[in-house]
């Protein structure tokens, strides 16, 4: 297993965690949201950082890293991530529309939550398409 | 990732070549071995510098190592 499916393990694993904290906290706060009840999820950016460290950690001095083939692995899954998060933001916009109606209004602490989500999301997809690429398995295919 | 349509005899000419491993192969052309692992399986196509970077590995002409089969071949 090389770096990029390491961090892509680490961010499958912290991103559907955290997905599951912002939506209970969203629904937790659904009454009557306030910037507290969304906030208590900000250490997520702390544990982000740390998955930042672990991608620039390298392997060894001597031996290659990142080749053609990761770069290669690595564009097509930033597309798939941009493109879905691009998606859902386009979803959630039309959505809402739909649901609330063009004159009402939504709480602005819920704006943080969506970013979140966001993120998330894009961190989430990311990390499925890398390691869908590599094949899941720990040794790629080898025999 | 979808089979490439580039055979190649990478695993052969290794055996060939003193059983030269997968990881001493990927040192020489610059390269992971999971990419050696994926380029001889037929799940990656090399760009054009690795292939011929693989093939002065084998000296060898670069048609003698990837063979590509396009439809009707």
């Amino acid at each position: 297993m090389n770096r990029a499916q390491k961090s892509a393990w680490f961010g499958l694993t912290m991103s559907t965690l955290l997905l599951v904290l912002v939506v209970t906290s969203v629904l937790v706060a659904r009454p009557a949201p306030q910037l507290s009840n969304l906030l208590w999820f900000s250490p997520a950016l702390g544990l982000y950082a740390l998955l930042i460290i672990f991608l620039r950690k390298k392997q060894g001095q001597d031996k290659v890293d990142i080749d053609e083939r990761d770069s290669c692995i690595s564009r097509k899954a930033l597309i798939a991530a941009f493109s879905s998060t691009a998606g859902l933001l386009i979803g959630v916009c039309m959505i809402s529309l739909f649901i609330v109606g063009p004159t009402s209004s939504i709480p602005v602490c819920l704006l943080p939550a969506l970013l979140y989500s966001l993120f998330v999301v894009f961190i989430l997809t990311y990390s499925v398409a890398v390691l869908v690429q590599y094949g899941w398995r720990d040794k790629d295919g080898e025999k | 990732m979808a089979k490439s349509e580039v055979k190649n005899n990478i695993r052969r000419l290794r055996f060939e070549n003193g059983e030269m491993t997968q990881q001493q192969l990927a040192d020489k052309t610059g390269v992971t071995r999971q990419t050696i692992i994926a380029i001889e399986a037929g799940k990656y196509a090399p760009s054009l510098p690795l292939a011929f970077r693989i093939a002065r590995t084998f000296r060898l002409p670069i048609e003698d190592i990837f063979q590509y089969e396009y439809e009707g071949s």
